[in-house]
């Protein structure tokens, strides 16, 4: 087979284990084959990303074709049940009424972070994190994602995910949380955005409603993270 | 919509990405939960595969290397080839993986917090081969875009690239590889002075 048919079929994932082995073999004994290799995957990489980048846009499309006469019927169903408990919470005392919608927004756990394999050490420790926080598993998420920050692996999102794991814990270690995501915002880490919206929600759940609102603000005002659902919530509390 | 019409094709082929559009919404449901239903799988894992398989028909289409009657047929197994080979455990020995670049670009152009499985310098290595394949001559930068981006066959493109023969083509094409090589090493020389200075 030429080198550039062995090139297009490893772009394109299809590769038999024989084609691997030569495909393998000419990068470690040919530069000029590994050079083309290297320069190939970087143009595959930027128009397949773009693509990626246009059918993404089209993602909230997806979401209404979904909607299917049985959804929508769901979806009035989840809006009516929706009412009540708005309406049954709006019946009970302030505090209780803050934490429940709280609750409302921590129902919906935080999807687990993708599983992007490379090949490398923390890969099995990485997917063991992953598996115990989607098995709601909180406890042992929390010592599992630890280790992954010892091992220096993915640290500021080992970090999120250990403070919602103090969020979902029942009961939650709020304190705990709160001290997480306090950490992440300071730090100006990439998961800031996420930190905050967490923060208000933590800083609800202690009844602590100014805290949480002038969060909110934040929120909404830098159009950050979940600022629709901040804007939603920030409503519902000061009805 | 099992199909690609030739009118479909030829819109691909001209850089009109609507049909990909109309693909993607037509079999998104059916794929994505198709492919999260294998293990170590995600959602957000099985929607990427799906949109790479995509990506792999496009690139067949506009390289004339593209007939299939099971339209989705093809993207299931392509997106379950390329889910193997990201969930592939042994070190490849390329210098940067394709999938970890296209991961890597695709979360840069979304603005999204990802963690990159790129070291940070091959980050910077794919960031200053991007911008140093804009700085070649014209006859290199369509000879690789037309031989890298489009895929077409070096013998096919001699005539219409004006070349006397193919040898004398394949030398250009690795004349235009060392040339796009040496400017990405001379902007990385001129990025580690300045952060030195």
């Amino acid at each position: 087979m030429k080198e550039h048919d062995l090139i297009r079929k490893y772009l394109h994932g299809e590769l038999s284990l024989k084609e691997e082995q030569i495909f393998n073999e000419l990068l470690s004994s040919n530069p000029q084959f590994a050079d083309e290799v290297e320069l190939q995957s970087v143009y595959y990489a930027d128009r397949s990303s773009n693509l990626k980048t246009e059918l993404q846009a089209l993602k909230p499309k997806v979401a209404e074709t979904r909607s299917t006469s049985f959804n929508k019927i769901a979806v009035i169903a989840v809006l009516l049940c929706l009412l009540l408990v708005l309406g049954y919470l709006f019946q009970n005392q302030r505090s209780e009424n803050n934490i429940n919608y709280a609750n409302i927004y921590l129902e919906e756990t935080h999807p687990a972070p993708s599983v992007l394999m490379s090949g490398k050490d923390g890969d099995v420790l990485w997917m063991e994190c992953i598996q115990l926080y989607n098995d709601k598993n909180y406890n042992q998420a929390i010592e599992f994602f630890d280790k992954a920050i010892d091992r220096g692996l993915h640290k500021q999102q080992s970090k999120l995910y250990i403070g919602l794991s103090f969020l979902y814990q029942t009961p939650p270690k709020l304190k705990k949380a709160i001290s997480i995501f306090l950490e992440l915002i300071t730090s100006k880490s990439l998961y800031s955005e996420e930190a905050n919206w967490y923060l208000a929600l933590a800083k609800l759940e202690q009844s602590k409603k100014d805290e949480c609102l002038k969060l909110l603000d934040e929120i909404i005002i830098k159009k950050s993270w979940n600022h629709q659902k901040a804007k939603t919530l920030k409503e519902s509390l000061l009805q | 919509m099992n199909t690609l019409s030739k009118e479909s094709k030829e819109k691909i082929k001209n850089g009109n990405n609507e049909p990909i559009g109309k693909l993607f919404l037509a079999h998104f449901d059916f794929c994505v939960e198709h492919l999260s239903k294998t293990p170590a799988c995600d959602q957000t894992l099985a929607e990427d595969v799906f949109m790479d398989a995509l990506q792999v028909m496009r690139d067949k289409v506009i390289s004339e290397d593209f007939e299939h009657d099971n339209l989705r047929g093809f993207l299931l197994v392509t997106a379950k080839n390329k889910l193997r080979n990201r969930l592939k455990r042994d070190q490849r020995t390329v210098s940067l993986d394709v999938n970890q670049v296209d991961t890597y670009l695709y979360h840069k152009k979304i603005m999204q917090n990802a963690n990159s499985l790129l070291s940070e310098d091959q980050e910077n290595r794919v960031d200053l081969i991007l911008a140093a394949r804009k700085q070649l001559g014209e006859a290199c930068r369509k000879l690789l875009e037309w031989h890298f981006d489009k895929g077409y066959k070096l013998k096919d493109m001699v005539e219409v690239l004006a070349y006397t023969n193919y040898d004398s083509l394949k030398s250009s094409k690795y004349k235009c590889i060392k040339q796009l090589k040496i400017k990405v090493d001379q902007m990385m020389k001129q990025e580690f002075k300045e952060k030195r200075s």
